[in-house]
């Protein structure tokens, strides 16, 4: 598939962030503190029983998914889901379509040609962004990866 | 025995979660880092009677202080500072000494609902007692150093941890280990944990009760003598950041010299979580 270049007019929304290796509410206390401390983050809701935080984001900061990751890796845990919800202006995507966000790149998987526009879900594939078990399935699509690339699923 | 056993069906059978804050021992998970944790451990050692060469010897009903100041440095790498006041060694309550602990986590494997982790730690001790028991105990009894691998496993509904290490006595500040007296030991422990309550987790200020069982061993490879402790433990964990912990530890055997057949413990503990930037 060609590739197209997209242009960054979009805007991050929220976030839903599953970590994984917590067995406590002191873990997950501790995985919040660390979250908070990113001043793109305004404020965080959570599902103790999931280990799911809901981050919602400052409208007048960029987002930094990398810096998300690190986070909660601070905390000795992992990052097993990333779900961004991303509001979208009539982007023509197909698979290997890339748009940029905050000086990165979000390329597009496995995605059957179509025009996204407004709220859309997409989950980051990359590694440190999915568990050690489901990174392994998409290893080789998602390769090494240059950084400030992000792999991303609907 | 009967107790053990009933804990274990709570453990397999119960809708648990598993839990992996072991108060006996350390998981290979380390805390979050720039955070600041303090505890106060207190241990007390029940008076017993017992014979030494035809001797019948009562001990005293003894207590140690062990507060304890721990530091999560980055990710991989934590650190704790002890210090130990006791009256097992004489009738009246002294400083004794203190130790350094030290821990780095190499491996990660987390999935959502279970992982594996593995952690190297070390830990020194430095004590002015005289050196009176075979048991190495670096926690307030003996100057010395100790190594060992820490591997923890969430199964099911529980979470397992073993750890492994080696124990180096030295001469205690101000008494030399005599030839007859154990320089060398291997430690190891099996701890299993589980959360109680609540049965759902709805927010950080919901109390925790969490139920642990440990067996903590000890062998002197050069004598053959050892140990094996049953220490069932309950914890509470209020707001999210206070942990408390009551530790029954009871000898199941023992061929070696020890301080005491049993101790009672309690543990208070308090997070300062990213206490610096």
């Amino acid at each position: 598939m060609l590739s197209a270049s997209g242009i960054g007019s979009g805007q991050v929304v929220k976030a839903e962030l599953q970590a994984a290796g917590l067995t406590c509410s002191m873990c997950s206390r501790a995985t919040d503190k660390q979250l908070r401390t990113l001043d793109f983050i305004d404020s965080i809701g959570i599902d103790l029983s999931n280990t799911t935080f809901l981050l919602y984001f400052k409208k007048d900061k960029a987002v930094d998914f990398d810096q998300i990751r690190k986070k909660v890796e601070d905390a000795d845990f992992s990052v097993a889901m990333l779900k961004v919800t991303y509001k979208f202006d009539s982007l023509k995507v197909d698979n290997g379509t890339h748009f940029s966000y905050n000086n990165s790149q979000f390329q597009f998987m496995s995605i059957t040609p179509r025009t996204l526009n407004g709220e859309v879900v997409f989950k980051i594939m990359d590694k440190g962004f999915l568990s050690a078990k489901e990174y392994k399935k998409y290893a080789s699509q998602v390769g090494s990866g240059a950084s400030h690339v992000y792999h991303i699923i609907l | 025995m009967k107790a053990t056993y009933i804990l274990f069906c709570v453990f397999f059978v119960s809708e648990l979660k598993a839990q992996e804050l072991y108060p006996s021992t350390e998981p290979a998970s380390t805390m979050s880092a720039k955070s600041i944790g303090v505890r106060l451990n207190t241990d007390l050692f029940p008076s017993r009677t017992y014979q030494v060469e035809n001797v019948v010897v009562q001990s005293n009903t003894s207590y140690r202080l062990n507060p304890e100041l721990m530091w999560g440095i980055n990710k991989n790498w934590m650190f704790h500072l002890e210090l130990y006041a006791s009256n097992c060694h004489q009738p009246n309550f002294k400083f004794e000494g203190s130790g350094v602990y030290l821990k780095y986590r190499f491996l990660a494997n987390d999935e959502v609902q279970s992982h594996f982790r593995m952690a190297a730690y070390g830990k020194a001790s430095l004590i002015n007692n005289p050196i009176q028991y075979d048991e190495i105990n670096l926690g307030g009894d003996n100057s010395g150093i100790g190594a060992g691998i820490i591997a923890t496993q969430l199964l099911h509904k529980v979470a397992l941890s073993f750890t492994g290490g080696y124990l180096r006595a030295m001469d205690n500040i101000g008494y030399a280990l005599s030839p007859f007296q154990t320089r060398d030991e291997l430690n190891y422990s099996l701890s299993v944990g589980g959360l109680f309550l609540p049965f759902e987790y709805k927010s950080y200020s919901q109390p925790n009760l969490n139920v642990f069982v440990e067996f903590i061993g000890r062998l002197n490879p050069a004598t053959g003598e050892s140990y094996l402790d049953i220490a069932p433990a309950l914890q509470l964990i209020l707001n999210s950041i206070v942990r408390l912990d009551l530790v029954y530890e009871k000898q199941l055997y023992s061929n070696m010299f020890r301080i005491d057949n049993q101790v009672i413990s309690f543990r208070f503990e308090y997070n300062f979580l990213n206490a610096y930037k």
